[in-house]
């Protein structure tokens, strides 16, 4: 999918309580760190959050994953 | 309501939830058709934060003698307190983004007044509605960046969207009336030159991003109703029969 205004995918993690699980709750296309935070706050307002963070995609590390939306990652001639 | 002159606190409260109220409708305008479906749903988030925002200061108003369902559901448009810069729908996202900055912004600085001053309701209420509003500063800085940032035709429709409602939002942020004076001295709101202060700070340091230089720029009090606390004109009439929820009338359950 095209993307519009330099945006990139930001993935949304949240924990309910402190000291709770920090889980993926989804994604937002954004054109930057600052908007990436509104959309998050806006998107996934379903529960009183006690902490919810963005990262780029591209700032996820792959481990296992040679292919899907990380296999991009792998560097050039890495085993797919 | 429509015969009460308010005092000038009733005013203040007045103009704040008449603001808010409009302005969630002209967001509310965009939840389909803005940019992407992230800023379709901040858009519906912040028209709904807004709506929340004006239910709860019409509240505030039971306090100053009146009725709040009267006052909420059957004003006409022109005695609307609203700021004239939402009197039309937003043309554009330039639009958008513009009324977020400058009216949005103006509303929180004086919504901060408010709350620092001496009336117990606003006390205790307004910061909740202060700590919504962060989300809407930075949807409204970050846009803003991204427009101006853009440059060509996108920085320079942004920068004419801001110029065009700058003046008649601070005539409304700053009266200079006899009201917002008694407001002042009753411990209410703060000086002018306080809120001038405050807006240059906040509002300046975003629109420097595109050679705007708020200390620059002169209020525009043409026309200057002090009852209502704005200039000439009145919102549009769609918006009010929304407003006032004249389609929903006799479903309203109290």
């Amino acid at each position: 999918m095209k993307r519009a205004m330099g945006e990139e995918i930001y993935e949304v993690f949240a924990r309910r309580r402190r000291g709770g699980t920090l889980r993926h709750i989804g994604c937002v296309d954004a054109p930057g760190e600052e908007l990436a935070r509104v959309y998050a706050w806006s998107a996934y307002d379903e529960e009183n959050w006690f902490e919810m963070c963005v990262v780029p995609r591209r700032a996820v590390i792959p481990v296992n994953r040679s292919e899907g939306p990380w296999g991009d990652n792998l560097p050039a001639g890495g085993r797919r | 309501m429509t015969d009460a002159r308010p005092s000038a606190l009733s005013r203040q409260i007045l103009t704040l939830a008449d603001t808010k109220r409009l302005l969630g409708i002209r967001y509310s305008d965009w939840i389909l058709g803005s940019p992407s479906i992230e800023t379709g749903i901040a858009a519906s988030s912040m028209a709904q934060d807004e709506w929340g925002h004006s239910r709860l200061l019409y509240a505030m108003l039971k306090e100053q003698g009146f009725d709040p369902f009267e006052v909420e559901h059957t004003r006409p448009a022109d005695r609307y307190y609203s700021s004239p810069a939402l009197d039309g729908p937003f043309g554009d996202w330039a639009d958008f983004v513009a009324g977020v900055v400058v009216v949005d912004g103006a509303l929180s600085i004086a919504l901060e007044s408010l709350a620092d001053g001496g009336f117990a309701l606003a006390r205790s209420r307004i910061p909740k509605m202060l700590a919504e509003e962060r989300y809407h500063d930075r949807f409204g800085a970050g846009w803003f960046g991204c427009l101006t940032d853009a440059g060509g035709e996108a920085a320079s429709r942004v920068e004419e969207a801001v110029r065009s409602m700058l003046p008649s939002t601070l005539a409304w942020l700053l009266p200079d009336d006899e009201p917002y004076d008694e407001l002042v001295d009753g411990g209410f709101a703060w000086p002018s030159g306080r809120v001038r202060g405050l807006a240059t700070d906040r509002l300046g340091t975003v629109l420097a991003r595109s050679g705007i230089a708020l200390a620059d720029v002169e209020p525009d009090r043409a026309g200057w109703d002090p009852e209502r606390r704005r200039g000439l004109g009145a919102p549009g009439e769609e918006a009010i029969e929304r407003a006032r929820g004249d389609r929903n009338r006799d479903l309203f359950v109290e």
